[in-house]
């Protein structure tokens, strides 16, 4: 997918902006509070329904107005167009369009502009909680598959509904075991839908991850994406594991667990829990990477992303960084523009300083530079 | 808003408590009552007065009904040794609409939810029990697919299948007039996993 032209109107500071882009890479660059991120975030929420910042709509709204919107022109990869139209009008519900339909869900709208987002903020999937790598790794695979989507959204809500009808608060009757069983069942069938697909993505993934942390960085540190579900051991890892076997597992596990479950109140095993650790030299990159090893994982980890969406979705994903070159050195910097020049990826890559960048890298023709100033925009090439 | 009027502000009042009508519908709503004769007030208050002491719930299958049993209850032509479990009185009217289905009906009346506390005693499923017979051979389940449907269902298949009767769900897939290519996902691959054979 390449984006071709994006209008945005009344978003943070941008009052009507209307930029084309070129289809490889776009350097978006301007002071402080200029509004460059807000281009991001604008295709983001073309992508995704809403932004990767921890904003609500709300406060998305230009000030003084009642509405922001947004409209996206795109190119599939075989030729035709493909347009989104996001809308938000302060108490109401987005109203979102696209060449796929008229008042869609954000739901719809995942997987049909692939997107690969790095922020600085996103430090935390190498160095947080386990929450924000299966974030990460949701992420990826709801991109990749509407079914994975689907069967992760009935997942969440089955397993509030469980932990619900385990509360005593919420459920001061007679406990109902033909009902909690019958909520066991769909919980362990929706789950093992989900470790089966992560199991598959630890498979495939790590192969990319390490093949771009050697590209980018120059030491011969080994690297590694392990997953580690929760109630689901393979001792035979050679064995290929199916379907059946994560739910048999879960069966016996949901049975172990009952008592303990039903006292505490909680649901106590399944996906929610599950760990994919990043390693580094066989140690936990969480617990030993330096600083410098966090910022090269993490930009791997990213590039790996658009490779692994790249094969196994129809789409290409475009590629959207957001102030992380201040994060490397210039040796990284020239790597990182090196791959993305010789991938074809279409990147939109926010920074303060540009003449850092330029001076270190050899860019090619196709290559945009838009200055951004007070959510003005002025190509400069 | 303040109007002119006590009347017209009470008037408002309950239009706008309708669902999905604001505040100036329900004005616009007022005013088009204002402008008609006082026989037309008459008959739509004394239709309302009506709609609310004539309509009860059938005392076997829990649809809406001014008669008990209701009229599909007491039907001769209807086969009697199948019941039809739906949620809601409005699902019983779109598999009417059908002319497919000529067994009975059982509305639950809602699903399983426990976030909202609705459990299968708030539910009509011992009512569903009762009314199971020897001459009862098969219970269609006909709930939404939603999570808390899907439960709903295995809970029901769980407690209607040691009774001995055939239970059945209906299936899951494609809709009619529509071409495959604008389906789903999730619904082509649901389709997919409840294939028959032809």
């Amino acid at each position: 997918m390449i984006i071709k032209r994006l209008n945005i109107k009344k978003l943070r500071n941008h009052s009507n902006s209307e930029i084309t882009f070129s289809p490889l890479i776009n350097f978006i660059y301007g002071p402080n509070g200029a509004g460059k991120t807000t281009i991001l975030e604008a295709i983001h929420i073309c992508s995704f329904g809403k932004t990767f910042q921890p904003t609500q709509d709300n406060q998305l709204i230009m000030k003084g107005n009642e509405s922001y919107s947004i409209s996206c022109r795109c190119q599939t990869d075989l030729g035709t167009p493909y347009d989104v139209n996001v809308e938000f009008i302060h108490g109401k519900k987005k109203q979102i369009r696209s060449s796929l339909g008229e008042n869609l869900s954000s739901k719809n709208l995942i997987g049909e502009l692939p997107t690969v987002v790095l922020t600085p903020d996103y430090k935390i999937i190498t160095s947080g909680s386990p929450n924000e790598r299966r974030i990460f790794v949701d992420k990826i695979l709801s991109q990749c598959s509407k079914i994975y989507l689907d069967d992760l959204i009935k997942f969440k809500k089955t397993l509030k509904q469980r932990n619900a009808l385990l509360s005593k608060e919420n459920f001061p009757r007679k406990f109902d075991e033909n009902l909690f069983s019958s909520w066991t069942e769909q919980f362990i069938q929706l789950s093992s839908k989900i470790i089966y697909k992560r199991y598959t993505f630890a498979e495939e993934f790590p192969r990319y991850f390490q093949s771009m942390y050697s590209d980018i960085s120059s030491e011969k540190e080994k690297v590694n994406l392990r997953y580690l579900p929760d109630s689901v051991t393979a001792d035979k890892y050679e064995m290929k594991i199916s379907l059946d076997f994560i739910y048999d597992m879960l069966r016996q596990r949901a049975k172990e667990i009952e008592n303990v479950e039903k006292k505490r109140g909680l649901t106590l095993f399944g996906p929610q829990k599950d760990e994919f650790e990043i390693l580094i030299n066989d140690g936990l990159a969480r617990d030993i990477a330096s600083q410098g090893q966090h910022k090269t994982l993490l930009v791997s980890l990213k590039i790996a992303e658009y490779m692994y969406l790249k094969e196994l979705n129809n789409e290409t994903p475009v590629i959207l960084f957001d102030d992380i070159f201040s994060e490397l050195d210039d040796n990284r910097i020239a790597k990182v523009v090196k791959i993305l020049q010789n991938t074809d990826a279409q990147s939109f890559i926010t920074t303060v300083n540009i003449e850092k960048i330029l001076s270190k890298t050899e860019l090619n023709l196709n290559t945009k530079r838009l200055f951004i100033i007070n959510g003005e925009v002025n190509e400069t090439n | 808003m303040i109007y002119t009027s006590e009347s017209i502000e009470r008037v408002v009042e309950y239009f706008s408590n309708l669902p999905s009508i604001g505040r100036k519908t329900a004005y616009r709503l007022t005013m088009f009552l204002l402008n008609q004769n006082s026989d037309f007030i008459e008959k739509f208050a004394q239709s309302l007065i009506n709609l609310k002491q004539n309509i009860k719930y059938c005392s076997q299958c829990y649809n809406f009904t001014e008669l008990d049993p209701c009229p599909i209850c007491r039907s001769e032509k209807r086969n009697k040794s199948i019941i039809c479990v739906v949620e809601e009185p409005a699902d019983v009217n779109a598999i009417e609409k059908t002319n497919e289905y000529h067994g009975l009906y059982h509305v639950l009346q809602g699903v399983i939810n426990p976030l909202e506390n609705i459990s299968p005693d708030d539910l009509k499923i011992r009512e569903l029990l009762q009314r199971i017979k020897s001459d009862t051979e098969e219970v269609i389940l006909a709930l939404n697919p939603s999570t808390e449907g899907e439960v709903t269902t295995q809970y029901l298949t769980k407690i209607l299948k040691p009774l001995g009767i055939k239970v059945t769900r209906i299936a899951r897939g494609v809709p009619m007039g529509l071409s495959l290519e604008f389906a789903d996902e999730a619904t082509l691959s649901r389709a997919i996993q409840g294939r028959v054979e032809v």
